[in-house]
């Protein structure tokens, strides 16, 4: 039998936040810890229910807003080692770089698993005064005229919700939003899926494949054969005593050159440089998310009369600052809501002061310094696999040693490399790199 | 093609299912099949040309289906219901 979920025993709050991940969580304990009443939502039975990541936590950014965060957070591993690998079908050029100096505070990054970690953050909030409804879903959002009012929910509370600000926090797919009109429905050039298999291995046998000690850890970039030649990108994380990989591709690539994702994982986990690190692995999770992104460009309409939209909601994410971008956009929401509060006003125009302080921070400005990098791939889909694949053969001749004199070697490699693309070719793919990273 | 995946997560029943194919004789006419492609838990399928979702599969709640087609009507399963991840 269904159950029913019951009345509360309050239904209006001053600040209503839906969604409790990495974003609507650090606006519910930053509203909290400055006394405000605010409501924290959760569709899932507990926060990071639903949530996935990679996924680190990086710490200078996020100790800022949870000072030394790490003595309570349910951290994994410590990341000391970060590479990159370039991989064709067969072979792969492995970049890194290790220092046992990121294993001291205040740290760097540090591998976290969502349940948990997000469950941990919720708690900060709750701490600081926040009323967590969990289980909880907030089926639409309430107006009066064109100010909205609040939400209805329904799950473990079944009640109109009504709120002076409210902020929503509802990841990924922006459904609320879209539904009442606020901003156009999402397109699927903007959208990476992403797969996240995670496998549990014993500690002493990850920290002896990935040759680390203790509770360090390591996180792989995968760039090339992994997203078979699509425009994607992958990694491996390693945690206290599980491995996680995760592939992801532009939706709008998945739908036009008719791949599913679940093959191309098959085939990133028998690779001859991957297959020896998750062996005799145990799949305990499998799971699907959708990144934003669009970048700065596909970022919607933020504020409204009584509302703003904060996290993956409103594209604030990517690959270089991870959760920092929905952390910080919670932060600044938050900060712009005490204000409103205090004066008493929640139009649209007095909410802007959120979008301010997002274009002041590196939050908006790094989306914008990197506009025109989603356009770069779409346009030159074979960018990366090419090359890649340059540098694969280069390093394969390298490597190999032939019974030819040095300098015969040294312009066999160099014609391989110039057979394989013009001089002029590389010059003008670099000049188009440099022009859009800044 | 093999729809059968290997998905392991955990799930709390749900009442309705996340998908809703809006308009059914759509899906008759349309050979493209994006949906097959991109549901990371292969939840549809085509059965004597006509495309079906598995109302009884447990979706993985990525929401890609409503990205690439407007016949797809995509929403989260009730408050407590649906996927639960344990690890994330």
């Amino acid at each position: 039998m269904e159950k029913k979920g019951g009345k509360p025993e309050k239904t209006k709050f001053q600040v209503l936040v839906i969604g409790a991940g990495a974003a609507g969580t650090t606006a519910a304990y930053f509203l909290a810890k400055a006394g405000v009443d605010v409501l924290l939502l959760e569709r899932g039975p507990y926060p990071g229910s639903k949530n996935m990541s990679g996924g680190a936590v990086y710490s200078l950014p996020t100790r800022e807003l949870v000072p030394d965060f790490w003595l309570e957070a349910p951290v994994e591993r410590v990341l000391v080692d970060q590479q990159y690998w370039l991989m064709t079908e067969t072979s792969a050029v492995k970049l890194g770089f290790s220092s046992v100096d990121f294993d001291n505070p205040p740290y760097n990054k540090f591998s976290v698993l969502r349940a948990a970690f997000d469950r941990w953050y919720a708690s900060k909030a709750v701490e600081a005064g926040a009323k967590l409804w969990s289980g909880c879903k907030a089926e639409s959002l309430l107006f009066d005229g064109r100010q909205v009012i609040g939400a209805r929910v329904s799950g473990t509370v079944n009640d109109d919700i009504l709120a002076d600000i409210t902020i929503l926090a509802e990841g990924a797919n922006p459904l609320l939003a879209e539904q009442a009109g606020l901003i156009k429905k999402a397109e699927a050039k903007n959208y990476s899926l992403y797969v996240k298999q995670l496998f549990h291995l014993p500690e002493n046998l990850i920290n002896e494949r990935f040759h680390l000690k203790g509770r360090q850890g390591s996180v792989i970039g995968l760039l090339g054969d992994n997203t078979a030649g699509l425009i994607g990108t992958g990694s491996i994380y390693t945690f206290r005593e599980h491995i996680g990989i995760n592939t992801g591709i532009s939706v709008k690539t998945l739908a036009e050159k008719k791949v599913n994702l679940s093959d191309i994982i098959d085939r990133v986990n028998h690779h001859p440089a991957i297959d020896p690190l998750l062996r005799e692995g145990t799949l305990v999770e499998y799971l699907a998310h959708m990144i934003p992104e669009g970048g700065f460009n596909a970022i919607p309409s933020m504020v409204f009369n009584g509302a703003v939209i904060i996290g993956d909601a409103a594209g604030l994410v990517n690959g270089t600052h991870g959760l920092s971008l929905a952390m910080y956009s919670g932060k600044y929401a938050a900060d712009t809501a005490v204000e409103a509060l205090e004066k008493g006003k929640y139009s649209r125009k007095v909410l802007k002061a959120y979008r301010d302080r997002l274009e002041n921070s590196f939050v908006l400005k790094d989306l914008r310094d990197n506009r025109k990098v989603p356009a770069l791939y779409s346009e030159n889909p074979k960018l990366y696999e090419d090359y890649i694949k340059l540098v694969n053969q280069v390093a394969f001749e390298v490597a190999a040693v032939f019974p030819v004199s040095r300098r015969e070697k040294r312009k066999l490699i160099e014609s391989r490399a110039f057979n394989a693309k013009s001089a002029g070719k590389m010059l003008l793919d670099l000049y188009k790199v440099i022009k859009v990273i800044r | 093609m093999n729809l059968q995946k290997q998905v392991v997560v955990d799930c709390y029943h749900f009442s309705e299912p996340c998908v809703e194919i809006v308009a059914e004789k759509e899906c008759d006419s349309c050979r493209d099949y994006v949906c097959l492609y991109v549901c990371p838990a292969g939840l549809f399928d085509v059965q004597n040309g006509e495309v079906v979702f598995n109302s009884s599969g447990i979706c993985l709640e990525c929401g890609a289906c409503r990205l690439v087609c407007d016949n797809i009507r995509f929403r989260y399963p009730a408050g407590g219901q649906g996927v639960i991840h344990r690890f994330g």
